[in-house]
């Protein structure tokens, strides 16, 4: 196959691109607005802002910001956590639910396959394609979103444990593949645009509630230990489980016994322990998140693939 | 003579426990030939076209289209069914350049659009902005653009006004004369078939009950009228008429004496066959597959 099988001005790639034109000014509006907003927290936003208090990374929360764009920083990057990390996915659900769905609905799929054009090849280019935008478009934001915090890194806001993890992290880019991957295999299961992009949709939730799930035992945790006199240790970062540790060591729930000395011996209560992730776990994290993400996806994909070829010579 | 289709044992059924649509359905469709698809709704007919354009995979059997498997000829093979589906927000230039570019070897510009020309069509018109007729004529264009060896037609004009239709068959007819090509196309309306076609497939009941010339298959019956005895022959269809019976039969052998012969119509041919299901099968030499050939030499 030459070179100019793939140039976005002629052939296949040519087709879709003119086929989804509405759709992908769409796409390239909500980027351009979205990239708007966070320039405008990374540059004025961020100059209008005063730091009250010692931003630290051994504190989590020792400083907030005042100042005359304080408010309108906090909810401009609130709005912009939302968009980043879920309308990409949304968004890849309706490329691949809807737009692939409609064609097979209309039989404009067929007439596609009925030129010299297979149909492996029809869904590659209409995967293909949107999710170079996709993954392209979210990974400007992303980065926007990353030059915001590294401004301010230690603000509430701006650290993935107590703001928003997903802005700021490689996994949103991976989420667009694996609802574009449900949309399409709802859409060759269902052959409906309506009811691909919403069976598409749920897939891409329950499987997407699945990662949140076991995200947290992606990466082994830390434990700190603080005395029966001290209570709970202090600890920066995302706490996963924290409780009361007995006198053989095992980790239980915490009898709520507060200062009654007599209820923690009842309970034979020595310790309390808290367990999770320190900052530095961000990217070990992220990353492992990111490839089971992807996996899940090329699952989805190689289903895909298998109900088309099912269905069609290909 | 080459081969534009050829079935071996075909079956296609939707679902597991489904009548089979084709079953175990063989013929041969020689290069060249303007071939009629005929056949009861639901014997078959939609999807031994789609089959063979690559559309549907069959549950089991053999088709060769044009020498390689089915979706293998896809750039040789031109296909237009009732539903006609075009890109309603593309304008029918637009829908042309979609047919160069996913024809980059073979499409023939000029000629399609002047399949469009001809239909007085302003380019510059959204697809959904066309009336019936004229979006045939675009999914004509599209497909012939392509100048296909073999064209699959599944009643593609039976929406239309008769006007439009004979237009539009007008053009595919020229265009097959022309270059050639292979045509098999299905269609009810048996005056138009009767005109057009050179070639014969009746399907029933997942299968092939008559497939060979039209001339051949007229010629192989007789429509006779009178008294007596038929039993050598095959009795495809009689009823009583007056003090004897009109039947029409495959002959085998000169009729007998005090028998009216008559050469059947091609519809008085499809009538009989359409009302008797239960017929034997009748496939020319030229039109049945090889390994049907073997066997019978064997």
């Amino acid at each position: 196959m030459s070179a100019t099988a793939f140039s976005p001005r002629s052939g296949l790639t040519w087709t879709v691109l003119r086929l989804h034109r509405g759709s992908i000014w769409l796409w390239a509006l909500y980027v351009a607005v979205t990239a708007g907003l966070l320039l405008w927290a990374w540059g004025p936003g961020t100059s209008g802002l005063g730091i009250i208090g010692v931003c630290s990374p051994k504190v989590a929360t020792g400083c907030v910001a005042e100042g005359d764009t304080a408010g309108a920083y906090h909810y401009v990057l609130q709005f912009t956590d939302v968009l980043v990390s879920f309308l990409p996915a949304a968004a890849a659900v309706y490329a691949g639910g809807t737009l692939i769905g409609q064609e097979l609905e209309r039989g404009t799929a067929q007439l596609m396959w009925t030129q010299s054009v297979s149909p492996v090849r029809w869904l590659t280019t209409k995967l293909v394609l949107p999710a170079l935008l996709l993954v392209a478009g979210t990974g400007v934001l992303v980065l926007l979103r990353r030059a915001v915090a590294a401004q301010t890194p230690y603000l509430t806001d701006n650290q993935w444990f107590t703001g928003s993890p997903g802005a700021l992290s490689p996994v949103v880019m991976a989420m667009p593949l694996l609802g574009l991957a449900c949309g399409a295999l709802a859409a060759l299961l269902k052959r409906r645009a309506l009811a691909s992009a919403g069976i598409g949709l749920v897939l891409t939730v329950a499987l997407g509630t699945f990662v949140g799930l076991v995200r947290s035992r992606l990466w082994p945790t830390e434990t700190v230990f603080g005395s029966v006199e001290r209570g709970y240790p202090g600890f920066v970062g995302e706490v996963v489980s924290e409780g009361a540790v007995t006198g053989s060591g095992a980790h239980v729930a915490d009898p709520m016994c507060g200062a009654d000395r007599a209820c923690l011996v009842d309970h034979n209560i020595t310790g309390f322990y808290t367990e999770g992730h320190p900052p530095s776990h961000f990217w070990p994290l992220q990353l492992v998140e990111t490839g089971l993400v992807l996996a899940l996806t090329a699952a989805v994909v190689a289903l895909t693939y298998r109900t088309l070829r099912k269905r069609v010579a290909v | 003579m080459n081969t534009a289709l050829e079935a071996t044992g075909l079956v296609k059924r939707y679902g597991r426990h489904a009548t089979a649509a084709l079953d175990d359905c063989s013929f041969r469709l020689p290069e060249g030939r303007i071939s009629a698809l005929v056949g009861p709704n639901g014997a078959g007919k939609s999807t031994l076209l789609a089959i063979a354009a690559g559309l549907l995979r069959q549950t089991s059997g053999q088709l060769r289209v044009l020498g390689a498997g089915p979706g293998e000829a896809r750039a040789r093979v031109g296909y237009l069914s009732q539903d006609k589906p075009l890109h309603p927000q593309l304008s029918v230039a637009d829908t042309l350049r979609l047919g160069a570019e996913l024809n980059p070897d073979r499409w023939d510009a000029a000629y399609a659009a002047g399949i469009v020309e001809q239909g007085s069509l302003d380019p510059r018109t959204k697809v959904r902005a066309l009336s019936g007729g004229q979006r045939t004529r675009v999914a004509l264009a599209i497909a012939l653009g392509k100048r296909p060896e073999l064209m699959l037609l599944d009643e593609p004009m039976a929406d239309l006004d008769p006007l439009a239709r004979h237009e539009l068959m007008g053009t595919l007819m020229a265009d097959a004369a022309e270059h050639g090509t292979t045509v098999l196309m299905s269609s009810h309306i048996v005056a138009e078939l009767a005109d057009a076609c050179d070639h014969l497939l009746l399907l029933g009941g997942g299968r092939i009950r008559l497939g060979g010339g039209i001339d051949d298959l007229i010629g192989a019956h007789s429509l006779v009228t009178g008294r007596g005895d038929l039993s050598k022959h095959t009795v495809v269809e009689s009823r009583a008429s007056g003090r004897g019976v009109t039947a029409l039969i495959r002959r085998d052998g000169p009729v007998g004496e005090g028998w009216q012969v008559q050469e059947p119509s091609l519809e008085e041919l499809l009538l009989a066959h359409l009302r008797s299901p239960e017929a034997p099968a009748l496939i020319t030499p030229s039109t049945a597959s090889t390994a049907d050939r073997t066997a019978v030499t064997a």
